[in-house]
Formats: structure tokens, sequence, C-alpha cells
């Protein structure tokens, strides 16, 4: 049975132990892609970062593995007809997703197509493209369309090319940005018509 | 879960964002020096309370 939690989801995360202990941090650089201004990791399995960095021809999606040394950790993911791309999230079994563009910029919150990628292989979520005009489709885990109710922007569960729409209730927008290894909790984020935005889990 | 918010921040000045955690709560974000941003990973350190 499906429930919406109203809350931060890596908060959440955390919290799970917080009770019982106190967390803290050792922090260090994961990592500046070569030659880029600015790195954005978005998410993080047991040895690789995913994430997006940008430079003044635009932003592109990068995989890093941490097991390599510095100067050989880092590979661009560039999904076939992309321009601009970025990663977003990356499973136990490597398999990368996000989103790319044509010449426009884009990054987890503007994307025409969505990507999946695993060991060089990359699939095109070109299903995913809809019937409205621009914005076009979103990325990895959300879609634009022009349904009922004003609506903007669906979730979407992708499993093994079976799409499952996900929308927080009464919401405007919703969008579906990660997902676990078992597919039971998301973490997205939701625009209501009033001007807020609401993360939630979809357990 | 149990609903318990918990505040990460990065040890240096500026504003912190995470973007991603893994299995073993390890998590990828961005803090923001003075000017720009940088990529950090955090890995746990837990201590009883």
């Amino acid at each position: 049975m499906k429930a919406f939690v109203v809350a931060g989801c890596i908060l959440l995360g955390l919290a799970g132990f917080a009770a019982a202990t106190n967390i803290q941090y050792q922090f260090s650089s994961s990592g500046d892609y070569p030659g880029a201004a600015f790195t954005f990791p978005q998410a993080v399995n047991d040895h690789k970062i995913a994430g997006y960095y940008e430079t003044s021809m635009g932003s592109f999606g990068y995989l890093e593995d941490l097991r390599k040394p510095r100067n050989g950790r880092f590979l661009n993911i560039e999904p076939p007809g992309s321009v601009n791309a970025y990663a977003s999230g990356i499973n136990t079994k490597g398999v990368v997703v996000g989103g790319f563009c044509g010449p426009t910029a884009c990054n987890p919150l503007a994307a025409d197509h969505g990507f999946t990628t695993a060991t060089g292989h990359t699939r095109r979520l070109t299903t995913l493209r809809l019937e409205l005009p621009p914005p076009l489709t979103e990325s990895m885990a959300w879609a634009t369309s022009s349904a009922a109710f004003a609506r903007t922007a669906h979730g979407f569960l992708d499993s093994n090319g079976v799409f499952t729409e996900l929308d927080f209730p009464a919401s405007q927008d919703t969008q579906a940005n990660a997902i676990n290894d078992a597919r039971a909790q998301w973490r997205a984020t939701t625009s209501f018509p009033i001007p807020a935005s609401t993360g939630f889990c979809d357990i | 879960m149990n609903g318990t918010f918990v505040t990460v921040d990065h040890p240096n000045t500026g504003a912190t964002s995470l973007a991603g955690i893994n299995d073993a709560d390890v998590i990828v974000g961005v803090w923001s020096p003075a000017t720009g941003r940088l990529p950090f990973k955090g890995i746990p350190v837990r201590s009883s309370s």
C-alpha cells in the first residue's frame, strides 16, 4: 500500500539511526572533473559517484570510480545525440540514470530526454517524450505532459521498460529523483499550486 | 525512519547541499565557499550517544 510521507528523504534516511546514535561525517572532496568549472555529484553507490560538471560549453554527465587513481577515475557520460547531459542516479549494479538535451544546457531540473546507461551501453528513454510543447519531456524520473488539472510534470517509475506514473496527491507537479534497490522508497519533490515545494517519499 | 531530522553541514564556512546517499549512508553533495561550489563526500562516523 502506498503511503506518501512528506519529508526530506535524505534527512529521513539519516534520521533512521539518529535516534540511537550521534552521527558525524568525515568530509573530503569527492573530486573535481578535470577542467570543469563546477562539479556536482548527484548520487553515490558503494564505489562510484554519478553527477554532472559544468564548463563554458555547457553541462555534461560524469561517472567517477573511487577505486581508481585520481588521474583516471572520471568517465564522461555522453548519450548519443546529446549536446548537454547530466547523471542523477546510480544503483548498486552501476546503472546510471540521467537526462540530456540539445544545445540548451540542462541539469536535474531541466532536460529533454532521460537515459539509462551501464558498461557503456546507453538506452534513450525516448518513450518519455509526450505531447506537450516546451518544456519538453523531463529526465530520468519525471515527465512533462499536458494532462488534466494543469498538471505540468509527472513522476514515473521505469521497471524494465514498464512505466508507472507517480503523482503526489493534489500536487501540480511531481518529480521523482531517486530510487533505492528495494524500489520501495523514492525521493522526490513536488510543486503545489501554492508557491511551495515539498519533498516526499513514496513507500 | 522515525521522523527525526539531522542537519548536516560541511565544516567549512558556507551552505551545504546534499544530493545523494548510498546504503552505507555515505553522502555526496556540494558546499559553497565565498565563491563557487565544491563537491564533497561524507563518510558517516557513528558514536554512541
